[in-house]
């Protein structure tokens, strides 16, 4: 015994509760007429209500009993957990931020501050004692190559004209303080100074 | 739902698809809950939890093998759908979407049935060692005259109820929304993502496999 092909989908939108109201009463209309339909009717309403969940029992019951506190606790500590790696990040951040602070000084120089007009004037120096007045590390033993012809010159033109004593000399290289610091010290001291002219003047 | 006639009288007004689903001031309701839970209002929690408790564990019951199992998946898609919507707050809201515009309200309802039964499958999935579910806990009638129909009732039942999880996903989805959720099937179909006619057949098909399930042990 089939059901009515006309009306099989209204039985079961009746059975799942899903009738429209203007369906209902032209089903009800054929059920009363029809023992097939109606057997149709009750075989779905059957299956489905032997399919549907019994009613949550007790022992059921008490088990879902506070679920919103712990739907609750379990966010606070998914958010706690979530709130690890961004902790973990910034300590790491401000750890990595110092680091380079205290190192960056032994790898950065200074750069120079100079004036446009400064480092014009610097390269027209430049130009005018290069290349040869390049400015090299002196060499001591020449340094006192030259202390000594610097005497040698200083001794022979002394004794060709005013015949200076040799005192007069160092007291003029103590500076007026009476000290003497010898002739050889005093000769170096002035080519000391006319290297550094020289240096000044080529940088 | 009642109307007032002419006479006074109230007229019963019959409203068909199961249960109603959320109105328009309900999901504004909702949206303004949600708003306030994430600014950290307990009380919006609270309620929101318990305004949809009874859908989620209706439909995380179908496939919970003990009532613990029960807990903890509707615990599972509470978390899980709250932090869904946190994203999708803060995304709007950093996108500068207003939330009382209902274009910033996030569809919570829908997003907790999808994942109560997406958790409910991969617990079916993952339960291989499954030998009973809450479905065979069902106590078993008294002595009683009709005892040898209930009984024979119970076992039909619990055949049924396993059979119903062994359903193509679509199938098992659309009946377990309908008769244990009480879902229109137009909300159904919005939380599967097809049309309220495929879910129609799909629910047809689900049934025309059990009632086959019931006359092949019946046979």
């Amino acid at each position: 015994m089939t059901a009515c092909h006309d009306v099989a989908p209204l039985l079961l939108d009746r059975s799942a509760g899903d009738l429209a109201v203007a369906d209902a009463a032209r089903l009800d209309e054929h059920l009363a007429g029809c023992a097939a339909c109606r057997a149709e009717a009750a075989a779905l309403d059957r299956t489905l209500s032997l399919v549907r969940l019994p009613p949550p029992d007790a022992a059921e019951r008490a088990a879902l009993t506070g679920l919103a506190d712990s739907v609750r606790l379990a966010q606070q500590a998914s958010a706690q957990r979530r709130a690890r790696p961004a902790r973990f990040a910034a300590v790491l951040a401000v750890a990595a931020a110092a680091a380079a602070f205290l190192v960056a000084p032994a790898f950065t120089r200074r750069a120079p501050t100079l004036t446009p007009e400064e480092v014009a004037l610097a390269r027209a120096a430049a130009a005018a004692t290069a290349p040869a007045s390049r400015w090299t590390v002196p060499d001591p033993d020449e340094l006192w190559d030259t202390a000594g012809a610097l005497l040698s010159d200083q001794a022979a033109a002394t004794a060709s004209t005013t015949a200076a004593p040799a005192a007069s000399l160092d007291v003029a290289a103590t500076g007026g303080s009476g000290t003497p610091l010898g002739r050889d010290r005093t000769v170096a001291i002035a080519a000391a100074d006319a290297w550094f002219d020289t240096d000044t003047t080529a940088r | 739902m009642t109307d007032e006639t002419g006479d006074g009288r109230p007229r019963l007004r019959v409203v068909t698809g199961g249960r109603a689903g959320p109105d328009a001031d309900a999901t504004r309701d909702e949206a303004a809950l949600l708003g306030a839970w994430l600014v950290g209002d307990d009380e919006a929690f609270g309620e929101l939890v318990a305004r949809h408790e009874p859908l989620v564990l209706a439909l995380v019951r179908r496939y919970a093998t003990s009532p613990e199992d029960a807990r903890d998946l509707a615990q599972r898609t509470f978390l899980k759908a709250f932090e869904s919507a946190r994203r999708a707050l803060i995304h709007r809201g950093a996108a500068g979407v207003p939330a009382a515009s209902g274009l910033g309200a996030v569809p919570f309802r829908r997003w907790l049935v999808r994942v109560a039964v997406n958790l409910g499958k991969n617990f079916r999935r993952d339960e291989t060692r499954w030998t009973r579910s809450s479905q065979d806990l069902a106590t078993l009638p008294a002595a009683r005259p009709d005892a040898s129909q209930r009984l024979e009732d119970e076992e039909a039942s619990v055949r049924l109820r396993r059979a119903a999880l062994r359903l193509p996903r679509r199938q098992r989805e659309v009946l377990t929304l309908r008769i244990d959720a009480g879902l229109p099937f137009a909300e159904i179909a919005a939380a599967l993502g097809c049309t309220e006619n495929a879910a129609k057949v799909s629910f047809h098909l689900a049934v025309k496999r059990l009632r086959a399930e019931l006359g092949k042990e019946d046979a």
